[in-house]
């Protein structure tokens, strides 16, 4: 298992650079970064000096070397259009777009079991068809439309919700002022709701489609025919086997269910102006901030990494006949 | 263990998440209290260090500088005159090289150091010297265009600012404005990482609190006599998408949004909440030819026939006729805007001899047709690319689609090629850009001359230099720019001269003129506001209305 | 919706068989069309979908003579005209209006389709194939072909696809190809690793073994025995991964990457909208919003048959949803 872990942790280092070659390769063919930061008036002279200053006139690969370099002591170097380290500015934007991931994380399992399950009781009823149509229909439509329908709706005509902002919960918690944290809450769930629910909703309804589809395959095996023929009332065959055994798949694709809620995040965080990190990586990237872009995908990259990491740790935790090697 | 706390629990956390946003739901969403004043944004600023304005960061920061510091003097709106700030009056040498500023007594920064001459003559020097890096307006614009060469304290409350040559003044008197002072022993206090996230400022308003990508809320400097402050506290709120913004409008949260797009004026006007104002604004419309006979389109493919096509001046006196911007400014940006003449900003193109191209594409064929490009059998005369930026409000991709369609519609097809910024400005500057281009520079509403130094004379290059970016080499153009300095005494030849040069540029057009893009501005009905022509907004200058 | 006469005894019979057996079992033409078709009619929702993905299809390649105008045709007087308006010479000419540059709606979805059909179809053609040539390549080969493609896999994995989009198209540019590119690249790791799973199974059994007993290239072996007896999950993963692409294309609109405004896509069209929402335009959203949730729900619907038809294995495995 130790072993396990740490020829993971290895393999994040390989991953980490695999990820930066790509991107500094990338925003590198894209022509001359230093037009991003010099005036339209700039002269030759002054551009080739902008270049040398920004070390843009360097090799390739002595640039990306410096980078990794810099990175492996911790330094990442200063945003070119926030002049402040990029560590710094990635990660206080971090907090805010944890919070989305996670809200809508959760909110897609705690949503989705109830309907999976209920859809699979009740098999081939209304219930079902209505729940799966839902389904369907959630899966149908980009989270940015339902995000502005959402505002159009809930915010402009019932003025039920704020349009769009951010209180803080994860920044205050992470920083330790845990009061703080917890007075913020309500309304930080407030303005948290329909960005949340509007990232979640693919995820809720191909969640509940899973589990659905995989409490029926258990119900259809041996042991828990066998199960129902000893006798044992609906309810306990459901909880004690059919759910139990339905876990197993469904835990592996929740948590690469993070992964994916993470880029859904990104686009609609652009629609409730949620201050997080999608609208900032968009932004360094259509301004070339080479610090910047190399130090996001670093950070997210991580992030989803250790995803990765959890989701696999959890299948061989529930199912013990996965080991680990 | 029970079997059912499972689905229990999770039924009750969805209650939970349902209840709390319905039980804060009962109080109404609060609009800003009355001494709060709150202005949307779309960009954000990266940096807040007074030498770093706009530039890649965008001008979002500009926008929010000009509140927490001040200039030496600024320029009236439309009328272009001075209105003093820290300093009360200028004075120009003899060779007109050297213009001292005559400041305030008493003035300090936020921090209460003073602000003396020697602050401002820093404040020129520190965004101008190269080792420190800094691009955007001041550093890249100011410095290039005014010749800049250094600033020096003269005294207590005289800074000097020393530029190579005595020419445009138009140009010096408009951007020395922009320049943002700001206090030497606090700036040099503080690395240039801190200068880019704290402000120690010299304007009506100071810093107080900052969320990157939320917002940035200022608080009213106390006994700042210099300009009026409207509300205690400005708060900028970043908010990327427009149509969000205009939601926010739409509920009352945000008194002033500058540049929504167009359509949702109705939105604005029905809430009952704001006003949707349309009004003209400063930055020049145009169509680019380009005309620099080493770009890479005509070096690569020499028998194109529509990059060799607009190298002659009939060809591009014809296109003028094929584009009717009353219909663009009317059906797309919802306005009324008037046509350009020439480079210059039809409200300071007061010249008596030249009307607007009308719209007729009846004359537009035929000229075409005069010209040797009859239309091929398919209706097209030749083809053209034209890159162009995805913008908004008068640069939206629509009007640049609604140009291109009407150059099809006379028979030069046109192919509006949306680029990103970046492949677009290298192209620009280096005068590779196009056969046409979709462009825009930002003018002025005071001064001819401001709009014409995008087209230097001879002793910049004419055609080669920077700002030129269609490559116009006009030999006229360019021996008349380096005359206009030594007419600076006699106002009426260099008058003369001016409207001799802009009837070149109408006659040997190297722009398809279009408008001065038309501005939008939403403003909440409970303050009072007067909206400017160009890209800035005063909150400073807005008050709540009385019968608030 | 899975009424398929319990294909997974017939499967698991085929897979101790000979070769031959287990290829004609699969693919035999006549009653592996008759079962597919009693199966879907039974089911009745597939047919549904089939048949509106046909009318999709239909529009995608007759768009020249179906739309009554030029997609990109921008009648300046006629802008945000509401369905079933006039044009100024008194005629109907907009029967799902006009967008605000006047352009028809109408002959915009109808050449949507076309993109977002060839893009979604293009984009996991490209990723699929190379998923599936790279996985089974990893899965027969193993050693360190196995682990340079499966870390270029985890590479692929721990980044952020709308990150990998968002960098590419802007570097790249607009441009359909450069989209397919993008979409294409987003989607190989899925196939790769489930290519790579089941070849790891098949290469051990016993049909390969005798393939290989009678002399066959390592090449006939990869692409002639096993490619085929793995290519079922593929395919209903594929029909699902097409809707997501769909879905893909228009978050990329909304951030201003994808293909060039003269390309009318749903997505796009949908994007586009949101300046108008506000002001009641409620036409330009509404119809490329249909088009596009009636397109994914079918191959959705398509998809499940797909799989409780082929393959009822992965049902539960969550594959593919």
């Amino acid at each position: 298992m130790h072993k396990y872990i740490i020829r993971r942790l290895l393999l994040t280092v390989v991953v980490i650079l695999g990820v930066t070659l790509l991107t500094f390769l990338s925003i590198h063919m894209s022509g001359d970064p230093t037009f991003f930061y010099v005036s339209e008036r700039a002269s030759a002279e002054e551009r080739q000096a902008a270049r040398e200053r920004l070390g843009f006139d360097r090799p390739l690969h002595i640039q990306y070397l410096d980078f990794i370099v810099n990175l492996a002591r911790g330094d990442t170097g200063n945003s070119l259009t926030h002049r402040v380290p990029a560590f710094d500015v990635v990660m206080e934007r971090m907090p805010a777009t944890l919070e989305l991931t996670i809200g809508g994380f959760l909110l897609s399992t705690i949503v989705a079991f109830p309907i999976g399950v209920l859809a699979a009781t009740r098999r081939g009823t209304m219930t079902d068809g209505t729940l799966m149509l839902g389904a369907m229909l959630g899966q149908s439509m980009p989270s940015f439309w339902l995000g502005l329908m959402f505002i159009l709706f809930f915010a402009v005509t019932l003025r039920w919700m704020p349009v769009s902002g951010h209180v803080a919960f994860l920044k205050p918690l992470f920083e330790g002022r845990i009061d703080e944290a917890l007075t913020n809450l309500p309304e930080a769930i407030r303005y948290m709701l329909m960005p949340m629910v509007a990232v979640s909703v693919y995820s809720i309804s191909r969640n509940s489609r899973l589990i659905r589809s995989a409490v029926l395959e258990v119900l259809r095996q041996d042991y828990v025919v066998t199960a129902r023929a000893k006798g044992l009332n609906e309810r306990a065959v459901m909880i004690r086997h059919a759910i139990r055994n339905a876990l197993i798949p469904i835990v592996t694709v929740l948590a690469l269910q993070f992964a994916f809620l993470l880029n859904g995040v990104i686009v609609v965080e652009t629609v409730f102006s949620w201050p997080g990190v999608g609208r900032l990586v968009f932004d360094a990237v259509n301004q070339r901030d080479v610090p910047l872009v190399m130090t996001a995908v670093v950070l997210l990259s991580f992030l989803f990494v250790g995803a990765n990491l959890i989701a696999d740790l959890l299948y061989g935790f529930l199912d013990p006949r996965i080991r680990l090697e | 263990m029970n079997k059912k706390i499972p689905l229990l629990l999770s039924l009750l956390l969805i209650v939970v998440l349902g209840l709390v946003p319905l039980m804060s739901s009962a109080q109404t969403v609060p609009t800003p209290d009355d001494d709060t004043l709150v202005i949307a944004i779309n960009g954000e600023p990266g940096s807040m260090d007074p030498a770093q304005v706009g530039g890649s960061t965008g001008g979002s920061n500009f926008r929010i500088m000009m509140h927490t510091f001040a200039t030496l003097y600024e320029l009236g709106q439309a009328s272009g005159a001075i209105d003093p700030y820290l300093a009360h009056s200028f004075t120009v040498s003899e060779d007109g090289t050297e213009w001292t500023f005559h400041m305030h007594e008493g003035l300090t920064c936020d921090d209460g150091e003073p602000l003396t001459a020697e602050d401002a003559a820093y404040s020129f020097n520190r965004m101008a010297d190269p080792a420190n890096g800094f691009t955007g307006n001041s550093a890249g614009f100011v410095v290039a265009s005014t010749g800049f060469v250094e600033a020096r304290a003269d005294s207590e409350l005289d800074v000097t600012i020393v530029a190579r040559k005595p020419q445009n003044r138009a140009m010096r008197l408009g951007l020395y404005s922009e320049v943002l002072v700001h206090c030497k022993d606090s700036y040099e206090a503080m690395s240039f990482e801190e200068a880019a996230r704290n402000v120690v400022g010299s304007g009506p308003y100071s810093l107080a609190e900052w969320v990157p990508g939320e917002y940035m809320s200022l608080k009213a400097v106390e006994g700042f006599g210099l300009r009026p402050q409207g509300f205690e506290n400005l708060v900028w709120r970043f908010i990327p998408e427009p149509s969000t913004a205009v939601a926010e409008v739409i509920t009352g949260n945000v008194d002033i949004y500058k540049e929504f797009p167009a359509n949702q004026a109705d939105a604005i006007r029905n809430s009952g909440m704001a006003e949707a104002r349309f009004f003209p604004g400063t930055t020049r419309t145009y169509i680019g030819f380009n005309l620099n006979p080493d770009a890479p389109f005509r070096v690569e493919n020499p028998d194109d026939v529509g990059a060799q096509a607009i190298m002659r001046t009939d060809v591009r006196v014809a296109l003028q006729y094929a584009i009717d911007t009353d219909a663009i400014c009317e059906n797309l940006l919802l306005t009324t805007c008037v046509r350009a003449t020439s480079l210059v900003n039809p409200s300071n193109a007061d010249h008596p001899t030249l009307e607007p191209y009308p719209y007729d594409p009846a004359k537009a064929e035929e000229l075409l047709d005069a010209a040797g490009y009859p239309r091929g059998d398919d209706g097209v005369r030749f083809s053209l690319e034209m890159p162009a930026r995805r913008l908004t409000g008068a640069m939206a991709p629509e009007v640049v689609l609604a140009t291109a369609q009407m150059l099809t519609d006379v028979g030069v097809q046109t192919e509006a090629i949306f680029q990103e910024s970046g492949d677009w400005v290298a192209a620009l500057i280096t005068h590779d850009l196009g056969p046409l281009y979709f462009g825009r520079t930002g003018g002025s509403e005071w001064s001819a001359q401001y709009d014409m130094a995008d087209i230097p004379g001879h002793e910049a290059g004419c055609g080669e230099a920077e700002t030129n970016y269609t490559h116009w080499n006009n030999d006229f153009w360019c021996t008349g720019w380096d005359t206009l300095p030594s007419l600076t005494g006699d106002p009426e030849a260099e008058r003369e001269l001016e409207i001799a040069m802009l009837e070149e540029f109408y006659n040997d057009p190297p722009w398809i003129m279009l408008f001065a893009g038309p501005r939008t501005e939403a403003v909440s009905n409970r303050i009072e506001y007067q909206s400017r022509a160009d890209y800035f907004i005063t909150g400073y200058s807005a008050m709540l209305k009385d019968d608030m | 919706m899975s009424a398929s006469p319990d294909p997974k005894t017939a499967k698991s019979a085929g897979r101790v068989s000979s070769l031959d057996f287990q290829i004609e079992e699969m693919y035999e033409p006549q009653s592996f069309k008759r079962r597919a078709i009693t199966s879907m009619v039974q089911a009745r929702y597939p047919v549904v979908a089939v048949i509106f993905l046909a009318l999709i299809a239909l529009c995608a390649v007759f768009a020249t003579q179906l739309a009554p105008k030029d997609p990109n045709r921008i009648e300046i007087f006629d802008t945000l005209k509401p369905p079933f308006s006039t044009n100024r010479q008194g005629e109907m000419e907009y029967i799902l209006g006009t967008d605000s540059t006047g352009r028809d709606v109408l002959s915009r979805v109808v050449y949507g389709a076309r993109i977002s059909f060839f893009v979604g179809l293009a984009a996991v053609g490209l990723g699929g194939g190379a998923g599936t040539i790279l996985g089974l390549t990893a899965g027969y080969l193993g050693g360190r072909v196995d682990d340079v493609i499966m870390r270029l896999a985890d590479i692929q994995l721990a980044y952020p696809f709308i990150l990998f989009a968002i960098m590419m198209l802007t570097i790249l540019g607009e441009g359909v190809l450069n989209l397919i590119l993008v979409l294409g690249i987003g989607q190989w790791v899925t196939y790769a690793r489930i290519a790579r799973a089941e070849t790891l199974v098949q290469r051990e059994r016993e049909f390969v073994e005798a393939v290989r007993a009678l002399g066959a290239t390592e090449w006939r072996i990869m692409f002639r025995t096993i490619l085929p007896n793995i290519l079922t999950p593929l395919i209903v993963i594929a029909s699902f991964n097409v809707a997501g692409v769909i879905l893909s294309e228009a978050s990329l609109s909304f951030l201003g990457l994808g293909v060039p405004e003269s390309v009318p896509t749903w997505g796009a069209m949908l994007a586009n909208s949101r300046n108008q929402l506000l002001s009641g335009s409620w036409w330009l959203a509404v119809f490329p919003g249909l088009a596009i949730m009636f397109t994914v729900v079918s191959l959705n619907i398509l998809g499940d048959w797909l799989r409780d038809f082929l393959d009822p294995r992965l049902r539960g495995s969550g594959q593919g949803l």
